[in-house]
């Protein structure tokens, strides 16, 4: 059954990668996969294959409605010539394609996943590092590394509420361990920016930057969540290594002179849309009354317990539900309108630009939602009809003592099926702690090691994939993405699954 | 056959556009059917999707 379980994965894995198909077939293939092992050898009858398909709508439209949004800023903002502007003047503060690398695609990365998440910095990062010349693979591979270790602590802590919610366990519990993993993660995802921006030549050259500035971020995301902040943990995180980053990558300059005229007015335009998107974020986020006002307005069902044939039971419940207002989608929808109408008022645009930013939009985000839909859709056949269960049950008890070192794994097998870290801890969470208990370890280690490990998946999740890779103009080319990724992830993962040993056996 | 093929091969925004409108919509009819006890509707609209992912595997 193991195998089975695992199959829809494999097809779509080797697919993409194997034989470079598109996201949108290889989806439509692991689909089919998830569809008929859940009916034939799962037992899920019609109807409960028809509750897991209706619940997949919400999670879709959950995840496209911040693709086709973040998708419509990037274009609102390169009509203009935007990305143009961002991509002559970042260069101003550093030349240095190691330090460009390190500020925009690991520390304002970071930032991003600290106010919004949900995929936004490589899709927004993605197009501007294309802009400074580096190849639309590394442009795509940089921020997905870069923002990582941000995840769990990001999005305002929503994988982290996850987590909580799913183990009945507080922050007290959970929050340093977890903090402490994901620092340590974001280092080593310095380091591999750095690596991967020019090999160890770049490193040796930028290491001292990359310790202070990870330092910086990692300790402030630290502090900040074992305080029970945990909801300004990423933002903090990313904050701090802008304060750090900024001065810093000014002072050593690339090794070059810096240039004086530095057109500020052209960069603060350029860059208004993103700041319209952090401001809207943290006053929504920031100001209770405000965010429950707008969360009155949500869409979603309740869906009744399903149970398949094997026994399988999954209980009835409300399901996604879609905060309408305040969903990140409506942010950047709204960022977009506010920066559309700056560079309208400012004259950036030319004839009929308003015509050609929606139907390069549509066009731009059209193959990539459908591959997101089959993707999703499999991922909850498989958690309805057990095959989820079975993967992770199949890991956890052929294992035993060596489990902390699997832990991350789940995670992170969690993330890549389901296209997030928080749905990884929402579905794994749960049953990590048990398998801690039963096996007599500490809980919060082992889930801070399930976070950590889905904070990383999450970047090789194909939804993840797919969404810079339209942003680099790389659509259709997700597995040339995901060869590269997925060595440097599972390093990491290795590097997480001993940690986690130690922490669990020799502290 | 062949034919149909190329044609959808040289339209293919368009039929993605129209497989993931099916996809959402039959998702959701099939929760209504299915909540209706409307098991042979029901089979058919889940048949349908498995259909149009065929031809997106074949295209």
């Amino acid at each position: 059954m193991f195998f089975l379980a695992i199959s829809p994965i494999v097809v779509i894995l080797i697919l993409m990668m194997g034989f470079s198909w598109k996201a949108s077939r290889a989806g439509s293939a692991g689909y089919l996969t998830a569809f008929l092992v859940a009916w034939i050898w799962y037992g899920m009858n019609m109807k409960t294959l028809a509750y897991a398909h209706a619940k997949a709508i919400f999670l879709i439209l959950d995840v496209l409605l911040i693709i086709w949004a973040a998708f419509a800023l990037f274009r609102v903002v390169d009509e203009a010539g935007g990305i143009q502007v961002l991509s002559e003047t970042l260069p101003f503060l550093t030349t240095d394609q190691g330090l460009q690398a390190l500020l925009i695609g690991w520390v304002f990365a970071s930032f991003l996943q600290g106010v919004g998440g949900f995929g936004v910095p490589t899709a927004v990062i993605a197009p501007i590092l294309v802009g400074l010349g580096f190849s639309p693979l590394n442009a795509v591979v940089i921020p997905s590394l870069g923002h990582t270790w941000a995840v769990t602590f990001g999005s305002l802590g929503a994988s982290f509420n996850a987590m909580m919610a799913a183990t009945n366990l507080g922050w007290e519990v959970l929050a340093g361990p977890a903090a402490i993993f994901l620092g340590i993660s974001g280092l080593l995802v310095g380091v591999a920016v750095a690596l991967v921006v020019g090999g160890w030549k770049t490193l040796r050259r930028i290491w001292l930057p990359l310790l202070i500035i990870g330092l910086a971020m990692s300790t402030a995301q630290y502090f900040t969540v074992s305080q029970g902040f945990w909801t300004i943990g990423g933002l903090v995180g990313g904050t701090a290594g802008l304060i750090v980053g900024i001065p810093m990558t000014w002072y050593l300059k690339g090794g070059e002179p810096l240039q004086q005229n530095i057109p500020w007015k052209k960069l603060l335009v350029s860059l208004s849309g993103y700041g319209v998107l952090i401001c809207l974020t943290l006053v929504i986020q920031l100001i209770p009354a405000l965010k429950d006002f707008l969360g009155q307005v949500k869409i979603g069902f309740y869906f009744p317990e399903t149970i398949t044939g094997a026994g399988y039971a999954v209980p009835g419940g409300a399901g996604r539900q879609l905060y309408i207002l305040r969903h990140a989608g409506t942010i950047l929808l709204l960022s977009s309108a506010a920066s559309y109408w700056i560079f309208k008022r400012t004259g950036w645009y030319r004839e009929g630009a308003l015509d050609r930013i929606v139907r390069s939009t549509i066009k731009g985000v059209i193959s990539s939602s459908f591959g997101i839909t089959t993707i999703v859709m499999m991922a909850v056949i498989m958690q309805h009809a057990g095959m989820t269960d079975t993967l992770a049950r199949g890991f956890s008890s052929t294992i035993g003592w060596f489990y902390p070192a699997v832990a991350p794994w789940l995670g992170a097998l969690g993330a890549v099926m389901t296209g997030s870290n928080a749905n990884s801890n929402l579905v794994f969470s749960a049953l990590q702690l048990r398998t801690a208990e039963i096996l007599g370890l500490p809980a919060a280690l082992i889930l801070a090691a399930q976070t950590t490990g889905g904070a990383l998946g999450s970047v090789a999740a194909p939804t993840k994939v797919i969404v810079g890779a339209i942003t680099a103009g790389m659509e259709g080319r997700e597995g040339e993405i995901l060869k590269k990724l997925l060595p440097i992830i599972c390093i990491l993962l290795l590097v997480i699954s001993l940690m986690t040993i130690l922490g669990v056996y020799f502290l | 056959m062949r034919n149909l093929l190329e044609y959808l091969r040289s339209k293919s925004s368009l039929f993605y556009g129209l497989v993931f409108g099916l996809m959402i919509l039959g998702s959701a009819g099939a929760f209504f059917l299915a909540e209706a006890g409307l098991i042979l509707a029901l089979s058919l609209v889940l048949g349908l999707l498995i259909l149009a992912n065929l031809v997106v595997l074949l295209i």
